[in-house]
């Protein structure tokens, strides 16, 4: 199979929309106004944050709010001269910050990005853990959400699902290291059959009516 | 001037503008450094101001998605409803190809601004004009 056609790339993975739960967005957007636009979105690795906030600037553009969005790696402790640089423009009473990642900031430079956006009009972050701004939302992802999650990825037979359990379980509720899973499965064949069939044998299954 | 949108080879109508790629014979295969030829074709509510042509590769696959604009040619823009035509050489690398973990693939993509037209066509780039295949079950 080839990488293009896999049906768990990465590029597939992330254009899947957040599924956001209870009250819907009227809510979530009400409670961000009520929380003076300046809050937090929880949850831990592949849970869903990156796709949350993704989705959150496409409403706030919507709304009329010019956004701009920084994107935080792994150990990046400051933002870079160019960050800063974007920061210090766009800043304003129109503009909502999104920052991804902002707990991989040290203390120093938090408080300097905090001070940087005090001219802007709102400021969301996601982090792992409970912040120093009020909590806007915590993703919480479940199997359900990972099958419902597979059968978008993976329609042509949804009697074909993996155990979505079992693979939620073994990634500690990672989304996005479960589907990679799928993607080295799927890839190991020409069509996924054999992967689907070898998914199921690694689950202990005798045989294959996991799968019609 | 009129223009004959009915035969589409491929295009995009967003709204109530259109722009379209149109490829010299449909071919769409072709080797490292060989001429792409074409016409590009745009039906806008207002004036162009730009119209531009961007040649770029994309990656997909199990990593991030990356992507390059290798090169931008600016087509003479000029009024609401316009057609010009264009030649472009392409790079000798890297070829279009797929594995299990990563694929690459060409674009030619029409871009035309202040309404945000775009067509956008896949291109393979290759030896003999077909993508590399790096394993025998990719």
């Amino acid at each position: 199979m080839r990488a293009r056609d896999n049906p768990f790339a990465v590029q597939r993975l992330d254009r899947l929309a957040y599924r956001l739960a209870g009250g819907g967005w009227d809510d979530l957007l009400a409670r961000l106004d009520g929380l003076g636009r300046r809050a937090a979105i929880l949850g831990p690795e592949g849970s869903g944050k990156t796709a949350l906030l993704e989705a959150l600037e496409g409403r706030l553009a919507a709304s009329g709010w010019r956004v701009l969005g920084l994107r935080l790696h792994r150990g990046q402790r400051r933002l870079g001269g160019e960050a800063r640089a974007r920061l210090d423009a766009a800043c304003g009473p129109g503009t909502v910050l999104l920052v991804d990642g902002a707990d991989e900031l040290g203390a120093v430079e938090w408080h300097r990005l905090r001070r940087r956006s005090r001219r802007a009009a709102g400021l969301v972050i996601a982090v792992h853990r409970e912040h120093l701004l009020p909590t806007l939302h915590r993703c919480a992802p479940t199997p359900a959400l990972l099958a419902e999650l597979i059968a978008e990825l993976h329609p042509p037979c949804p009697c074909e699902l993996p155990d979505a359990e079992a693979l939620f379980a073994r990634h500690a509720g990672n989304l996005r290291a479960a589907l990679l899973e799928l993607y080295d499965l799927h890839a190991g064949s020409r069509d996924g059959a054999a992967a689907r069939r070898g998914f199921a044998r690694r689950l202990g299954q005798e045989s294959h009516d996991l799968f019609a | 001037m009129n223009e004959d949108f009915g035969d589409l080879v491929a295009g995009v109508k967003s709204g109530l503008h259109e722009v379209r790629l149109e490829l010299a014979g449909g071919r769409t295969a072709y080797e490292p450094g060989q001429e792409v030829r074409g016409t590009a074709h745009w039906r806008l509510e207002r004036p162009a101001v730009t119209v531009e042509l961007h040649l770029l590769w994309t990656t997909s696959g199990k990593g991030d998605q990356d992507s390059e604009v290798v090169r931008t040619v600016a087509l003479p823009a000029g009024g609401a409803l316009g057609r010009a035509p264009f030649q472009l050489r392409l790079p000798d690398g890297p070829y279009s190809f797929s594995g299990k973990l990563v694929s690459l693939a060409w674009h030619l993509e029409l871009a035309a601004e202040p309404e945000h037209g775009i067509d956008r066509v896949e291109l393979v780039v290759a030896p003999g004009g077909r993508e590399v295949r790096l394993h025998a079950g990719a």
